[in-house]
């Protein structure tokens, strides 16, 4: 015999067990998938059959999930960028009072930090997106933008300019492209996934 | 699939914000709602798979264009309302300006055509 209730905290665990772990989404899921139930019931339908179709209907844990971490992710980079332009202060702060022999290497962990913002951000669209087109630009934004936070790198070393403006550099380059990418990666949350099939 | 649209799934995309905006704008909602609502005013022309409305919802109150309150009926059921901020009345009318704009380009080349 079909028992609606347990059905619907196995497909809680489901999509749980697939990824979407915090509480608030899957209430706001669940809640979703109770309101479609009691619609269909009232077409006269059985309790399996609108369970069936609303379970059907809100999609894959696995797919959802990577929609969400898309959104996580973005907090947790912009929560980055502020740590690297708070550090930047600091070292700018450093080189006021003459601490040039440690300034840097400073500047250069710094340099090597804002280079994994990039690459990390594109990470989770690389799982969702594969060989498509808009993989392809995120890519190329992330290459190019590396390469520009790279030559940042490169004045902190030889330059005979003082190494902050390196950073400088660094700082701005990595900025103007997690901006560019970010928009980018905003534009592939719902494209072709947003609709059912394909 | 019960949910393959008759409008490209690109437009369907472009619009998701504008539709989930203009519908806000009007009062609040809540997700199962508003799924329900662009179904009915596009004759089911334009349906989107159900879970993946709520990343696009979360993602548009991260940028600060809605917020959102639960609420308990007094039948105990618990649904998270959505409505619009400031800001979310400002990316609307953005938004509503480039849509006019590319469906005045269109309507003024087809009028031409069909004279």
């Amino acid at each position: 015999m079909f028992n609606l209730e347990q059905a619907i905290v196995a497909w809680r665990q489901q999509m749980s067990a697939g990824g979407i772990k915090t509480p608030e989404p899957l209430d706001e899921l669940e809640s979703h998938l109770r309101e479609d139930i009691e619609e269909q019931l009232r077409s006269g339908i059985t309790a399996q059959q609108a369970f069936a179709s609303a379970v059907q209907r809100i999609g894959q844990a696995s797919a959802l999930k990577l929609e969400f971490e898309k959104i996580g992710q973005t907090k947790l980079l912009l929560r980055f960028a502020y740590l690297s332009i708070t550090l930047l202060a600091v070292l700018i702060a450093a080189a006021t009072v003459h601490l040039n022999d440690a300034l840097q290497p400073l500047c250069l962990a710094e340099g090597l930090l804002l280079s994994l913002i990039l690459p990390d951000m594109a990470r989770t669209s690389a799982q969702s997106l594969k060989d498509s087109e808009d993989h392809k630009s995120l890519l190329r934004t992330v290459w190019i933008g590396q390469i520009f936070i790279a030559l940042g790198g490169a004045l902190i070393i030889c330059s005979p300019l003082h190494p902050i403006l390196g950073l400088v550099f660094a700082v701005i380059s990595c900025v103007l492209f997690t901006r560019k990418l970010r928009r980018q990666m905003r534009a592939t949350i719902h494209p072709a996934r947003l609709v059912m099939g394909s | 699939m019960h949910s393959i649209s008759m409008i490209d799934k690109e437009l369907v995309a472009a619009s998701a914000e504008p539709l989930i905006l203009s519908l806000l704008s009007k009062g609040e909602s809540y997700g199962y709602a508003i799924i329900q609502e662009i179904k009915t005013r596009s004759q089911d022309q334009l349906q989107w798979t159900d879970g993946m409305l709520y990343p696009v919802l979360h993602r548009m109150e991260r940028e600060g264009w809605i917020e959102s309150r639960w609420v308990e009926s007094e039948t105990g059921r618990k649904r998270k309302y959505y409505s619009i901020k400031k800001d979310g009345k400002k990316a609307l009318n953005e938004q509503r300006e480039q849509w006019l704009k590319v469906h005045g380009v269109l309507a003024q080349l087809w009028k031409e055509k069909y004279v």
